[in-house]
């Protein structure tokens, strides 16, 4: 699918048409569920969240428009949804209790432990990431967790992309002067983050 | 200095269908979209999406909450003039929807008709590359845009805007396109409810809408003695969810 198909998907979500939104869902699902995840280190809240950030926009539709993808569109909800997530579940609350229990799968048990093992690591990473202000953090988790590049993330947050260059340059800056205890060394890092447009 | 590697964390395909019909199913329980402006003033706003099909355009326009039905409306229309249809245009060129289409809409567009249907205005605006329609009730509006229509070779009439797929309460649905001027002078719109509704036409141009969700069944083209020369049926809208 092009992204001028998302801009298309898009238009028919606007009118209502569920099964555009369907085909939405299965196109950005998976990513907005990954952001949710990096937000929140929890599995659970996560796959509540991926379906309020989508019924947010469901709801907001008409205020919305695509331009080419609708991740930055999505990942910007996710990101409004995430940051005060028990207020923004709240208003689903009805609806989530209505998500049905995971199907039956193959080894649950190691499904188990591997979720477990990803809240895990996420936390760790989510406690590095209080060395940032929240400006700061919220540019880095949208380029890094989202995959946005620059601009999208501006276009995410409501914000220049000025704004997004310099807050993201003070990201890196304060990152360096982490500890080494702090420091958990990976390739992926806001520091090798290759930047945006 | 480098953050840990955040974990690739991926839902099953299973539990992402899962989700996906949980939303969908969601989603068709709240057909209405959260008001453009404040409850309080119950402005409400229309949109318009693009459909693209493999050389027609269909457009399917919104309006949701309140009244049209409410209001007065008259199956023939009554010109309107004078300084408010420049108001009008003014404010449906703001209100119309952009950047839809690959092409952008984003030539300017101005006004090619006016009327008045009992308490409702409307204006049609045309541009190089579309054209857009705005209702202006006592308490409501709508607002949409279609790639710019066009005629072909020997056509006499031509729908593009068929804007409707209501989803609950009162609602309007309108249909706008292009008729050659030559071989027509007045459309006609026969709906689903049984309603004869007589089009504005204008430089080629014609428009009409009526306050229900009826589908339009046909829209019939005659000429200045009012044999009809051509009538279209327009295809059927999905039916709201």
């Amino acid at each position: 699918m092009t992204q001028s198909e998302d801009r298309e998907l898009w238009g028919k979500v606007r009118f209502g048409d569920s099964d555009a939104f369907g085909l939405l869902f299965t196109r950005h699902g998976p990513a907005v569920f990954s952001y949710c995840f990096h937000r929140t280190a929890s599995w659970a809240t996560a796959e509540d969240l991926v379906s309020t950030v989508f019924l947010e926009a469901w709801r907001l539709r008409n205020r919305f428009t695509v331009e080419d993808t609708a991740v930055p569109l999505l990942l910007g909800i996710a990101h409004r949804v995430t940051q005060k997530h028990h207020r923004s579940l709240s208003r689903y609350r009805a609806a989530l209790k209505r998500l049905p229990p995971e199907g039956d799968e193959p080894d649950p048990a190691d499904r188990v432990a591997a979720r477990l093992d990803a809240e895990s690591r996420m936390q760790q990473i989510r406690k590095a990431l209080l060395a940032l202000p929240r400006h700061e953090r919220e540019v880095v988790e949208l380029c890094i967790f989202g995959g946005l590049e620059y601009g999208a993330a501006a276009q995410a947050l409501g914000i220049p992309l000025g704004t997004v260059r310099s807050r993201m340059s003070r990201a890196r800056r304060r990152l360096q002067q982490l500890t080494p205890a702090e420091r958990l060394a990976t390739h992926h890092s806001v520091l090798d983050y290759p930047g945006g447009v | 200095m480098n953050l840990p590697e955040a974990p690739h964390v991926e839902l099953t395909p299973m539990r992402l269908e899962q989700l996906k019909a949980f939303v969908v199913r969601e989603a068709e329980k709240r057909p209405r979209p959260a008001p453009f402006a404040s409850r309080r003033t119950r402005t409400v706003v229309a949109t318009a999406a693009l459909v693209a099909a493999i050389g027609t355009w269909q457009a399917v326009s919104l309006i949701s909450g309140a009244p049209p039905a409410s209001a007065a409306w008259a199956a023939v229309p009554a010109p309107l003039a004078g300084p408010e249809v420049a108001q009008l245009a003014r404010t449906c060129t703001e209100r119309l929807p952009v950047g839809t289409t690959p092409g952008g809409m984003s030539a300017p567009v101005s006004l090619v008709l006016a009327e008045r249907r009992g308490t409702t205005e409307a204006v049609l605006m045309g541009g190089v590359d579309s054209t857009g329609v705005c209702l202006e009730g006592t308490d409501f509006w709508a607002a949409g845009r279609v790639e710019a229509p066009t005629l072909k070779e020997g056509q006499v009439l031509a729908v593009q805007g068929n804007g409707g797929n209501l989803t609950e309460g009162d609602s309007a649905r309108y249909v706008y396109g292009r008729v050659d001027p030559a071989a027509a002078a007045a459309v006609t719109v026969d709906t689903s409810d049984e309603r004869r509704v007589t089009a504005t036409v204008k430089d080629g141009y014609f428009f009409a809408w009526w306050p229900s969700t009826a589908d339009p069944v046909a829209v019939t083209a005659a000429d200045a003695v009012g044999s009809a020369v051509d009538t279209t049926y327009p295809k059927k809208l999905p039916q709201a969810r």
